[in-house]
């Protein structure tokens, strides 16, 4: 869906550079000016969709009333070391991570996977760290 | 702010990296083939090239265009085309008087979408058959005609969907 909607753009977009390119008599639009214009406009939607879908959060960031509303029942029950940890979308080393968790931050281990544990944070938000390194919670 | 200089920067450059590439894909072509001169509003076709925009010749869409040729054989019939973006239509035909023939053309009847840049065709068939072009340049505001204002939404479009992706990551990253 988002795909198809970055492509559509794109498309659409890059073709609508050409126009006005030529309306302003800038270049003329051969078949493969067209063409290029539109697989460049394709190519911006999925960068910058790339670019904007990279993890750059942490878990440090402010927690609202809100999202604590969608959790009611969340305890912390570890807490992330002091220096941080690694957060994945899925217990697997190989990948790189999404994300790092802030030191201290309260977490709810639900699921604990070899030396991985699934956790849940006070917004809702979960995700895999390295289960040795939590600190648990009295 | 930080974003709208992005999208400023992503619009920048999009049309950018089309001009050059758009630039680079249209080196200066001879623009007549075949045993004929041509002229157009009295300019010699020949001399110009069909694909850079410094030689096209400059009409206004109150204008009228003339398009001659002259063939060193003899002429059958003749079509004046149009093309934008590989896509040629014809636009006036007529017979031709021995070995040239000669035209006029309202701009106004042809250019009533757009301004800009268009490529025009004259070919002629029989003995001598030729096919010369030439770019024209209409005047006028880009945004008073029914094709800028229409690239001009596209590009928006566009636009809108990059700002709607930008918005989406900051929310990602301010929760």
């Amino acid at each position: 869906m988002k795909a198809a909607r970055n492509t559509i753009a794109g498309a659409l977009s890059g073709l609508g550079s050409v126009v006005l390119l030529q309306q302003f008599s800038l270049l003329y639009p051969t078949a493969t000016v067209a063409l290029t214009g539109i697989a460049l406009g394709i190519v911006v939607q999925f960068g910058v969709g790339a670019l904007v879908g990279r993890p750059q959060r942490t878990a440090s960031t402010p927690l609202s009333s809100a999202n604590v509303s969608e959790t009611p029942n969340w305890h912390p029950t570890h807490s992330v070391p002091a220096d941080g940890t690694d957060a994945w979308p899925e217990p697997d080393a190989s990948t790189p991570p999404e994300l790092r968790l802030e030191g201290g931050l309260g977490v709810r281990v639900d699921k604990a996977e070899g030396g991985w544990a699934h956790v849940v944070c006070e917004n809702g938000w979960t995700t895999w760290v390295n289960g040795s390194l939590l600190e648990p919670r009295a | 702010m930080r974003s709208r200089r992005c999208l400023a920067s992503i619009g920048f450059a999009t049309l950018a990296s089309v001009a050059a590439i758009g630039g680079r894909s249209t080196p200066a072509a001879a623009s007549m083939n075949g045993p004929c001169t041509a002229t157009v509003n009295a300019q010699d076709v020949g001399a110009l090239s069909a694909s850079s925009p410094s030689d096209a010749i400059r009409v206004e869409k109150s204008d009228t265009l003339t398009a001659q040729a002259q063939s060193s054989g003899s002429v059958g019939s003749y079509r004046i085309q149009l093309e934008y973006a590989g896509i040629r239509w014809t636009v006036a035909k007529g017979e031709a008087d021995n070995n040239s023939w000669s035209r006029d053309v309202k701009v106004a009847d042809y250019a009533r979408y757009g301004a800009g840049l268009y490529r025009v065709h004259g070919v002629s068939t029989g003995a001598a058959a030729c096919d010369g072009s030439v770019l024209i340049r209409v005047g006028g505001s880009p945004f008073a005609t029914p094709a800028g204002l229409v690239g001009t939404g596209l590009v928006a479009l566009g636009v809108a969907n990059v700002a709607s992706m930008l918005r989406r990551g900051r929310k990602v990253m301010l929760p």
